[in-house]
């Protein structure tokens, strides 16, 4: 990979994150959190796509951002106020701009007219915004405003647009107290301007590290000149082109203290401090120049390229030095970024993979340990303890690293929802909750298509229409809750809908003539929801492009039951569907019960092992077709011999032997029969597949504490053998 | 470790011309077969095999190489001349086939050897088995050497591999 690619694979990967970030925050925004933090945070993911983009040309996509970012630039200022339609158009502009960064991305031209329709909105709202910025001073002079005005005087950045307003006003008659409150302190201020040499980064100085120093001054306002800054053809690398000036707004600093900050840079910048008396002192007007922030001038300096320019003049250039309680902000989150690292997964999986040997390897010593070496090698013994703690320790961290929290998966839900409204005509709300759940990023990576396939079967067959809906005396927007949490080792994923329900007859009808359940078979309300997640199993009644072609849920099975999962489903006629996913906290260490099987070392997976039966205190029954069945508090259950469906024949009686109960498919019980049982273990689990091929009842591999290889069971597979054979 | 790495040293002193075609050797009691060198990942002493169930019958099951699980494969057995009785002095070639690692059970390695390319011969209609497992036959210093098809000796198809 050339560095250009690299770097654009970085910049595509830090979209995905971006666009991520956007959706979660309109997901609060729409559910009425106006916080600046918020609207910042998205101005700033929109504004970084754009820089990225004008740094590789993607002129669409630097456009469309461009406009969205011009007009939440305006929301950010309270120029713009946001409600629910230009919420909605916001959260539609989210799409057209994943949908041209993926288009970027695949270097295909973006679908003719895609985001045009809402760059037309991003415009209108503009020009209606100049005729509410008109229309303010109206409701300022109004006799009791102060809502109006609180409300104004809440966004953190400093309203460009409206601020002149508020100034002239200090100095009117009819001045409201609460209005007042901020300006009547009596407190200096300064106005420093300060031009470094290039002497000042020689010397390793951070202009920044003193710009924080002057803020915990007072208020300040930090302007940027920039209009030094050449094109970047003639853009020197160690030239000096940037000065600031700096508005103080302070109590108590004193213009020694304020010289104090600059003491180790003197002689190499220029300083000069004005005191300008106290605040209600006029601001002094700004310079023609215009006054952008530290982002703009990144901005400035990546994208050279065109749209950048007017939307840097326009608001801004009236602004007056203000004071403002957040320059320091956006600094502060991206301080916050910088403490964390891209570290390829290849390299952290090799540290999982060999902590895990790590692991399995200390627990393999600690069992070689005997009472007599115990007493004899002390020193050993509690070596060999610190090394067990110790090694926990490194295992659980290292897990924490490739821990991610759920919301890389759900973010991608509510453009699903959307779009599945959008074709169904349905009226769907996504809730989501406990995004915040982290789970091994494999697991992860293994998730997102079985709940894409959930959310739509939510969405297609759970929700009913809006005239169903309707007639059934629900409210029309149906609801699709999306819940994470931890449960003990697992985390269980929750999708909830308060659609019909599963229609059980029609479920049950359709089973029976596809043959999956026997004419006379009698199946409890559980086990006919559960057929949806039979192989083939469709009951859609139009087959629609969204679900219900027969594949799907059958799909969700096999991917979860891969990764050591399980799936349920539970539903109420009329109420609704609740479909859980049961996930292992982390695919690289697998709880197992160490069995012998003829001489030969098997572990099964202990997620599926119900309970451990001594076969001769077991009660052992005759099926109806000649199958040994076993009895368990009343149920019968499936035995299989598994000595005998892998072809290493037990040497010993039955009841010398073993029995483990397990849990395969859909709540299917089935007792293996085993030698012996060895105990309890962590294995690490390797694929048989990468150098060999799948085999039929062999879930994977694993190196024991000798060197020597032990298979994992796979009990629905092993099941399934002894079903065939059975029937052979 | 009781594997023996491929000696660079061994290989690089052999001078192969460009048209010429480095094999390593390894016998099957009388018989002689060959694999492109290029091919040959590592030599072991056998050392055990963990069985695996409903498998081909040459399967003669899996080994733990540093980490990862590598298929054996009893040369033998896959050539219908029954079952290998692996002894300590039985070795595993372990060979790559396209992404994938696989070890071999022969009964010995016993040579480098260097042949032209024209040198090798079509096999010889008749045995079916040979005609489906090598790649050709080739004479040195009066040995006849099968050249195996790696792919097809193991049970997958050149594209499955």
């Amino acid at each position: 990979m050339g560095e250009f690619d690299a770097f654009q694979a970085t910049f595509f990967e830090e979209c995905a994150e971006l666009l991520g970030e956007l959706e979660e925050q309109f997901a609060a925004i729409a559910d009425g959190d106006r916080s600046p933090g918020r609207l910042n945070a998205v101005f700033r993911a929109v504004h970084s796509i754009k820089g990225g983009a004008g740094a590789f040309g993607f002129v669409r996509l630097i456009g469309f951002a461009h406009a969205y970012e011009t007009a939440l630039d305006q929301v950010r200022s309270g120029t713009i106020v946001l409600g629910p339609a230009s919420i909605k158009l916001c959260i539609r502009a989210n799409d057209v701009l994943a949908d041209l960064v993926s288009a970027s991305r695949e270097g295909r031209n973006p679908a003719p007219g895609l985001g045009d329709a809402e760059e037309m909105e991003f415009a209108a709202l503009l020009a209606g915004e100049t005729r509410a910025g008109e229309a303010e001073p109206v409701v300022a002079d109004d006799e009791a405003p102060i809502e109006e005005f609180d409300i104004d005087f809440v966004p953190v950045m400093v309203d460009l647009a409206a601020r002149p307003e508020a100034v002239r006003r200090t100095t009117g008659d009819d001045l409201d107290a609460f209005e007042d409150a901020p300006f009547r302190l009596s407190r200096n201020r300064y106005l420093i301007r300060f031009t470094p040499h290039g002497e000042l980064y020689a010397r390793a100085n951070d202009p920044l590290i003193l710009l924080r120093e002057l803020a915990s001054l007072g208020e300040t306002e930090v302007r940027a000149i920039i209009g030094e800054i050449p094109p970047l053809s003639d853009f020197e690398p160690f030239g000096v082109y940037a000065s600031w000036e700096i508005g103080l707004v302070s109590a108590t600093a004193s213009p020694e203290q304020i010289a104090e900050i600059f003491e180790f840079v003197e002689g190499i910048c220029d300083l000069s401090i004005e005191a300008l008396g106290e605040e209600d002192v006029s601001p002094s007007a700004p310079p023609a120049e215009a006054a952008p922030s530290f982002a703009d001038l990144a901005a400035a300096l990546i994208g050279s390229a065109a749209p950048a320019a007017p939307e840097i003049a326009a608001p801004e250039v009236e602004a007056p030095p203000m004071l403002s309680l957040v320059v320091a902000e956006p600094e502060a989150d991206r301080r916050g970024a910088v403490q964390s690292i891209r570290v390829d997964l290849d390299k952290i999986d090799r540290v999982v993979n060999m902590v895990g040997e790590l692991v399995i390897t200390q627990s393999m010593l600690t069992q070689q340990m005997d009472e007599t070496l115990r007493s004899r090698y002390q020193e050993l013994v509690r070596g060999l303890e610190v090394l067990a703690q110790t090694t926990r320790g490194l295992q659980d961290s290292v897990m924490a690293i490739r821990a991610q929290p759920v919301k890389s998966v759900f973010s991608r839900m509510p453009r699903l929802v959307r779009d599945l409204c959008a074709r169904t005509g349905k009226q769907i709300r996504l809730d989501m909750v406990g995004e915040a759940t982290e789970i091994d990023k494999t697991v992860i990576e293994q998730i997102a298509d079985p709940l894409t396939h959930m959310i739509r079967n939510a969405a297609d067959h759970g929700i009913e229409s809006i005239e169903r809906r309707r007639a059934a005396g629900k409210p029309e927007e149906g609801t699709i809750r999306l819940s994470a949490e931890q449960a003990g080792g697992n985390i269980l994923i929750t999708v909830e809908d308060d659609g019909a329900g599963i229609d059980r007859e029609r479920v049950l009808a359709v089973a029976r003539s596809r043959g999956v359940v026997g004419p006379d078979q009698v199946l409890s309300d559980e086990q006919i929801d559960n057929l949806i997640f039979a192989p083939g199993f469709s009951t859609a009644e139009t087959v629609s492009d969204i679900s219900g072609r027969g594949v799907g849920m059958d799909v969700v099975r096999a991917n979860i039951d891969k990764i050591g999962g399980s799936v349920d489903v539970r539903s109420r006629p009329g109420q609704g569907t609740r479909m859980t996913l049961r996930l292992p906290l982390t695919l690289a260490v697998l709880d197992v019960m160490l069995v012998r099987l003829g001489g030969l070392p098997y572990v099964v997976p202990l997620s599926v092992i119900l309970e451990t039966i001594q076969c001769a205190r077991a009660e052992f029954g005759v099926g109806p077709s000649g199958a040994r069945m076993l009895r368990v508090r009343g149920d019968y259950v499936q035995v299989v011999d598994l000595g005998a469906v892998f072809g290493v024949p037990s040497a010993l009686p039955l009841e010398d032997r073993f029995i483990l109960l397990c849990e395969a498919e859909a709540g299917l019980r089935v007792a293996l029969v085993v030698d012996d049982i060895v105990g309890q273990q962590q294995v690490v689990i390797k694929s048989l597949e990468q150098n060999f091929e799948r085999v039929e009842g062999i879930a994977g591999g694993t190196i024991l504490g000798d060197g020597s290889v032990g298979l994992i069971v796979d009990v629905e597979g092993v099941r399934g053998l002894s079903v065939r054979r059975l029937a052979a | 470790m009781d594997g023996i790495g491929l000696d660079e040293g061994l290989a690089a002193g052999i001078s192969g011309s460009t048209d010429g075609l480095q094999l390593i050797a390894f016998s099957i009691g009388e018989q002689t077969y060959g694999v492109e060198i290029t091919t040959v990942r590592e030599i072991r002493a056998w050392n055990g095999a963990t069985p695996l169930p409903n498998t081909r019958d040459y399967v003669r099951g899996v080994i733990n190489l540093r980490g990862t699980i590598v298929p054996i494969f009893d040369l033998r057995a896959r050539f219908g001349e029954g079952r290998t009785e692996p002894t300590k002095t039985h070795v595993v070639v372990v060979l790559s086939v396209g992404e994938k690692w696989v070890g071999l059970l022969v009964d010995a390695v016993s040579d480098i050897l260097t042949v032209a390319r024209e040198t090798i011969h079509p096999v010889p209609q008749g045995n079916s088995l040979d005609n489906e497992l090598l790649l050709g036959i080739i004479t040195h210093e009066q040995r006849m050497v099968g050249l195996i098809d790696l792919p097809a000796v193991v049970g997958w198809t050149r594209a499955a591999a």
